[in-house]
């Protein structure tokens, strides 16, 4: 396996261009984390916004406001139970061949994304509200005491401070996301790692393996790097 | 003021459940919106194309009788569902496209319903499944016509007989299927060797593979005792792996049969991809492409 390493690394990269191949993957992978992060954080916010609200308002004097507020509830928590119960695997394979089951087959890429998408909504959604919540009860005390209605509270006192427990944890889950697209290949996408997996049924090499896996471990390391400059940046201001 | 908050709160509601159920009702709702654009063209026709290019276009002759080749000459293009692991009949060829004998012969078929072809490799388990939900129009993966697949999609007229053949180690001690039991067996997954493996066999190991040439590189890699897959790529995953052969005993003693993959009811397709099949068959051409395809996948494999 490991003998004539440079004629394998050559073979598996060079040959043939096939890193053009690894990089129309690579724009896959990159494509989907975007879009997906995209969708999970639209959705995830929205989930944590109507939990924190739940959690937070008086009981709804009318009937329609409180099976309005108890469906909001029960929505929210199916579908934090149920994305956060199965797989990610098995809700693309839903999502490709089943949901969109009827759709062509050019449309998995966008079935796959709304999936991981939907499926990273569900961490991101317990990310802010764990943020939101982190922010110590006294300061929406101190921010009603001086007179500001809860809405401006929630704007101006808590949400600033929560941003900045929310921005590094959100920044953990893109590094999820990335590296969990990895299993798309199996709604017939060819993403990097799909990519690998194709050129090694040719040459029969490790290289391909071990080349996605220093291109993914690059990725991450760029990512954590910017994580850290944000954790810095926002510690900024912090008294200790 | 607090009448105020009350409506605003409301409206916030409402915001949100609309937008909760949104993004559960994305699931149902966004469906038939892509199915729309494209769905003219594939899915839904079996049943209801014909009537309704019967009632919106009745001067037209030829609608209603073939609706599922106009939809793809409407589309522009034949999709072909495959899996790119099955040198000589489809395997990813030096420009980086997925090549053989099954991309030619789908290209024929495209050709003469004059529209272009376009290849999709995805898992083999997974092309019956996706021809049915109406993904692609054509499975052509070296796919053998089997009762039970038959009873899902159906076939076309069978192009190539094959066998299954067993991969071992220069040197091993098994000789033929008989040898298998109680060895660590690898086969690629949803294929026939792996339902022969798995039901034909008792005490066998069996480990399955995505493709044929990861189970062929495990077993050179020495974790596996042998290989059961498909005559072609056997040769071919051998050629590839020095100290591998293939027995001259074959696995199964029944020859079995490629054909192409329809979604059933498809029929009008069906008899268009039967009619370029026969004139194939009859004309050598697929034989030679099975030879051309060897050599090239066999070269690659030497330099």
């Amino acid at each position: 396996m490991w003998d004539n390493f440079g004629q394998q690394l050559y073979d598996n990269i060079i040959l043939n261009d096939r890193w053009l191949m690894y990089l129309d993957g690579l724009k896959n992978t990159l494509a989907l984390t975007l879009g997906a992060a995209i969708i999970g954080v639209v959705l995830g916010s929205l989930v944590a916004i109507a939990k924190v609200y739940l959690q937070n308002k008086k009981k709804a004097r009318s009937l329609l406001g409180r099976c309005l507020d108890r469906l909001l509830q029960v929505v929210c928590d199916l579908y934090l139970t149920v994305i956060r119960g199965t797989p990610s695997m098995v809700q693309v394979l839903i999502f490709c061949w089943i949901i969109f089951g009827n759709a062509s087959i050019s449309f998995n890429f966008y079935a796959a994304m709304i999936a991981f998408g939907v499926n990273s909504g569900a961490y991101v959604a317990e990310i802010v509200r764990a943020g939101i919540n982190a922010v110590n009860i006294g300061q929406t005390e101190a921010g009603r005491s001086l007179g500001l209605t809860g809405g401006m509270t929630m704007r101006c006192i808590v949400l600033p401070q929560a941003i900045k427990n929310i921005l590094p944890a959100l920044a953990n889950e893109a590094i999820t996301l990335l590296k969990e697209t990895a299993i798309v290949g199996y709604a017939a996408q060819q993403d990097i790692t799909y990519v690998a997996t194709l050129i090694r049924s040719r040459t029969y090499s490790p290289v391909p393996l071990l080349f996605i896996a220093l291109v993914y471990l690059i990725l991450v390391l760029l990512m954590t790097y910017g994580t850290r400059k944000l954790e810095r940046r926002l510690a900024r201001s912090d008294r200790s | 003021m607090k009448k105020m908050r009350l409506i605003v709160a409301m409206l916030l509601a409402t915001a949100l459940l609309l937008a909760g159920c949104a993004s559960e009702t994305a699931d149902t709702t966004a469906a038939p919106v892509p199915t729309e654009a494209p769905g003219a063209t594939e899915a839904p026709a079996a049943t209801e194309a014909p009537a309704a290019e019967a009632t919106e276009a009745p001067a037209e002759e030829a609608t209603g009788e073939t609706p599922n080749i106009d939809a793809i000459k409407e589309a522009g293009k034949l999709v072909m569902l495959t899996n790119a692991g099955f040198a000589p009949y489809e395997f990813l060829g030096s420009d980086n496209t997925v090549i053989g004998v099954d991309v030619e012969i789908a290209g024929a078929i495209a050709e003469s319903l004059g529209v272009e072809l376009e290849v999709v490799d995805m898992d083999f388990d997974a092309i019956v499944f996706a021809l049915q939900s109406g993904k692609g129009d054509l499975g052509v993966a070296g796919m053998t016509n089997t009762p039970e697949r038959a009873e899902t999609v159906d076939f076309s007229i069978n192009y190539v007989d094959s066998q299954q053949m067993i991969i071992v180690q220069e040197g091993s001690d098994i000789t033929g299927p008989a040898d298998l039991t109680g060895k660590n067996v690898g086969v690629q997954m949803g294929t026939t060797g792996d339902l022969f493996v798995t039901d034909d066999l008792e005490g066998v190991n069996v480990q399955r593979y995505k493709t044929g040439p990861d189970a062929g590189a495990e077993l050179a890699a020495g974790k596996l005792d042998a290989v059961v897959i498909d005559a072609g790529p056997a040769a071919q995953i051998a050629a590839a792996n020095p100290g591998l052969v293939v027995l001259e005993t074959p696995a199964t003693e029944e020859p079995e049969q490629y054909a192409i993959a329809i979604a059933k009811g498809k029929d009008d397709l069906k008899a268009a991809v039967n009619a370029v099949l026969e004139q194939l068959i009859a004309d050598g051409q697929i034989q030679a492409w099975i030879d051309e395809y060897n050599e090239i996948s066999s070269a690659e494999s030497a330099a």
